[in-house]
């Protein structure tokens, strides 16, 4: 039985995401590593980036924090 | 980004990590060759002056799951040394700009890669939303017992819903529900209060 309390597993997820980016059938790294192992080099390494979600108001107001004014 | 989420819900997946400003750096060549990267902001005391201040990096390595956590000022560096394929979604008005060290990226095959990730849960998951459903089911029934406790008070022609002044000090129990806006305010407040 699996708990909530255990800690989120992001990389277990991240592990299911690089399987589906490794067999996109469309993808042209996919066929620049064929080649690179066919030549007996190293796999071309690559990479995820993912941003949060910026903090775009105070916390509990709409106050835009660009607009936020304060004493220097 | 979902309404009414606290984070967006692809970054949430792959990092579990609620922190706003947040990002995450995830390379590999192989299922078996992967190197998780999260980066979160420092504190900046114009934040903490009225927000609960970001994990520190000790508290951070404890609370998510990851191979690296290091501060947000150190993501440009770590971009800038990678010389593969970087993958990431399409661009959004919603989010910020991406970092100006990344050259080029390819933004065609994540959001589908992601797609299909997540159609399967996982038994982690499958718990989370058993959760979610116990919480909100609990809710439920707390906002049925608090309608039907005025339900009869109501039918009296003296006692008119919507018409009594609040002074804003009323606890849980003298706080009628007489509006859709009352009603969400009392399934928010219990759910929150479950967890």
């Amino acid at each position: 039985m699996t708990s909530t309390a255990q800690r989120f597993p992001a990389r277990e997820h991240a592990r299911k995401v690089v399987a589906e980016l490794l067999k996109a059938s469309t993808s042209d790294v996919k066929v620049r590593n064929f080649n690179l192992e066919r030549a007996g080099a190293n796999r071309q390494e690559q990479a995820i980036l993912l941003q949060g979600s910026p903090v775009l108001t105070r916390d509990d107001t709409d106050r835009e924090l660009p607009f936020r004014q304060y004493l220097p | 980004m979902a309404d009414d989420a606290d984070q967006e819900a692809n970054f949430n997946y792959l990092s579990g990590c609620l922190v706003p400003d947040a990002s995450l750096f995830i390379t590999f060549t192989s299922t078996s060759d992967i190197r998780h990267h999260l980066f979160i902001p420092p504190a900046d005391p114009l934040v903490t002056m009225w927000s609960v201040a970001p994990p520190t990096l000790e508290e951070a390595r404890a609370k998510f799951d990851s191979d690296d956590i290091q501060y947000t000022t150190e993501l440009e560096a770590q971009i800038s040394k990678f010389s593969g394929t970087i993958h990431t979604l399409p661009a959004t008005m919603e989010f910020p700009p991406l970092p100006a060290s990344l050259k080029s990226k390819k933004d065609d095959e994540l959001r589908t890669a992601l797609h299909i990730a997540r159609m399967v849960k996982t038994d982690y998951e499958i718990e989370l939303i058993r959760e979610a459903n116990r919480i909100s089911s609990g809710a439920h029934e707390v906002l049925m017992r608090e309608l039907g406790r005025y339900a009869k008070k109501r039918l009296s022609a003296s006692d008119s819903a919507g018409d009594k002044e609040r002074t804003g000090k009323e606890g849980i129990m003298e706080w009628e529900v007489e509006s859709e806006g009352d009603a969400e305010a009392l399934f928010v407040a219990t759910c929150r209060r479950m967890g």
